[in-house]
């Protein structure tokens, strides 16, 4: 930039402050912090619905879990305990690159920031390759009720299939599961291609200064969901002991 | 291009790398890692108090386990602590503006709302499904 000159007669708008424009200062706003302040707002209030979106789904699980407890402790015997378990840790770990990215973004560390925002993608995706090979068990097992799928019929690891009279809260417990679960992928997919949209802007450079802030919504959302898991993992591969600490697998 | 020293200055206060004022007190990588650990932590809880069946109701169905209504207050407990950290240390809260804690304090405090109305009416009138209604 070129020094100040006496010759120079243009006086720029300042505020009260003295502070002139800044170029990355949108103009509605008064300085930066409240530039970024309504950012980080923005970005909250979008998590408040969130909150309450899925809210009312962890409501509906818990009045049928209420209603049909056997069924649900039955269904949550037939999750897989340790795959549900790595996959917790996964994603655990992958709100911790989040976090990273955030930092390496604020202290403007660019090799960071990819490097930590392609961890986050790599756990994210594990995640998912994970939770579709789960998918995949139910469908063997006839543990689907919908889509017109033989639910609940005998199944090669479970020869006795689901008696009649528990179907209903059976249904309830894998209908709720899926769509959980589901809605839960479904916003890791987002996040991820969130995630990609990032990497290309940070190899641009265009993600320093003000604009960590891109970053650090970001993150708030990944956590978010992240946040969601933490209470899916218990409510449906630990609402019964699945008998591993007395050495057997129960059924 | 026209300059000043004003600008000047206040452009370079936007390359703090500690950004503003108010965000001066960012966690650092520690805290994230301690953070991190912790939630490793309580998911190991989580599994092994799974697995500690506290006053199991065999009723009203015996042929399936039950999972107790201790367990399940014990596994939310856990999950809420994790959430808690979640929020506070990842999702930066604890270093945030009061406003920021009213609004995101505000969601969660009317799903506990929700969630209590509803449970007022739901284990005060209707029991659990025996197969026999």
């Amino acid at each position: 930039m070129a020094p100040p000159s006496i010759a120079d007669p243009v006086v720029l708008p300042t505020d009260e402050h003295g502070h002139g424009h800044n170029p990355e200062l949108a103009h509605h706003f008064e300085d930066l912090t409240q530039q970024r302040e309504s950012l980080e707002l923005g970005m909250w209030l979008f998590l408040v619905t969130e909150v309450m979106f899925f809210g009312g789904l962890f409501l509906a699980y818990l009045v049928y879990r209420h209603w049909y407890p056997a069924q649900f402790a039955e269904g949550s015997h037939h999750m897989d305990l340790t795959l549900g378990t790595i996959n917790t840790a996964v994603l655990l770990t992958s709100s911790l690159t989040m976090a990273l990215a955030v930092h390496a973004a604020t202290v403007r560390n660019k090799k960071m920031l990819i490097n930590m925002l392609v961890a986050t993608i790599v756990f994210g995706a594990t995640f998912l390759v994970v939770k579709a090979f789960e998918y995949h068990d139910k469908y063997v097992d006839n543990h689907i009720p919908f889509a017109g799928l033989p639910f609940g019929e005998p199944s090669a690891k479970y020869p006795d299939g689901i008696p009649e009279v528990d179907r209903p809260g059976a249904a309830a417990f894998y209908n709720l599961y899926f769509l959980m679960t589901g809605l839960h992928a479904f916003h890791m997919v987002i996040g991820i291609v969130l995630m990609l949209v990032l990497i290309y802007l940070a190899t641009k450079d265009r993600l320093f200064g003000e604009s960590s802030v891109i970053v650090y919504n970001s993150g708030l959302y990944w956590h978010f969901v992240d946040l969601v898991w933490v209470y899916l993992f218990p409510f449906f591969y630990l609402a019964v002991a699945h008998g591993w600490l007395k050495g057997g697998g129960g059924h | 291009m026209t300059d000043t020293t004003t600008i000047t200055s206040s452009y370079d206060k936007s390359h703090d790398p500690l950004g503003h004022d108010d965000h001066a007190h960012h966690p650092t990588v520690g805290t994230y890692l301690a953070v991190f650990v912790a939630l490793m932590l309580l998911l190991v809880a989580t599994v092994v108090a799974a697995e500690i069946e506290i006053g199991v109701d065999k009723e009203p169905h015996p042929a399936h386990a039950v999972s107790s209504f201790w367990n399940l207050i014990i596994a939310a407990a856990i999950a809420s602590t994790k959430a808690l950290l979640i929020i506070m240390f990842f999702m930066h809260v604890r270093y945030s503006t009061p406003l920021i804690w009213l609004v995101s304090g505000a969601g969660f405090l009317f799903l506990a709302i929700m969630f209590a109305f509803t449970f007022a009416d739901y284990m005060t009138r209707l029991g659990p499904f025996t197969g026999q209604q």
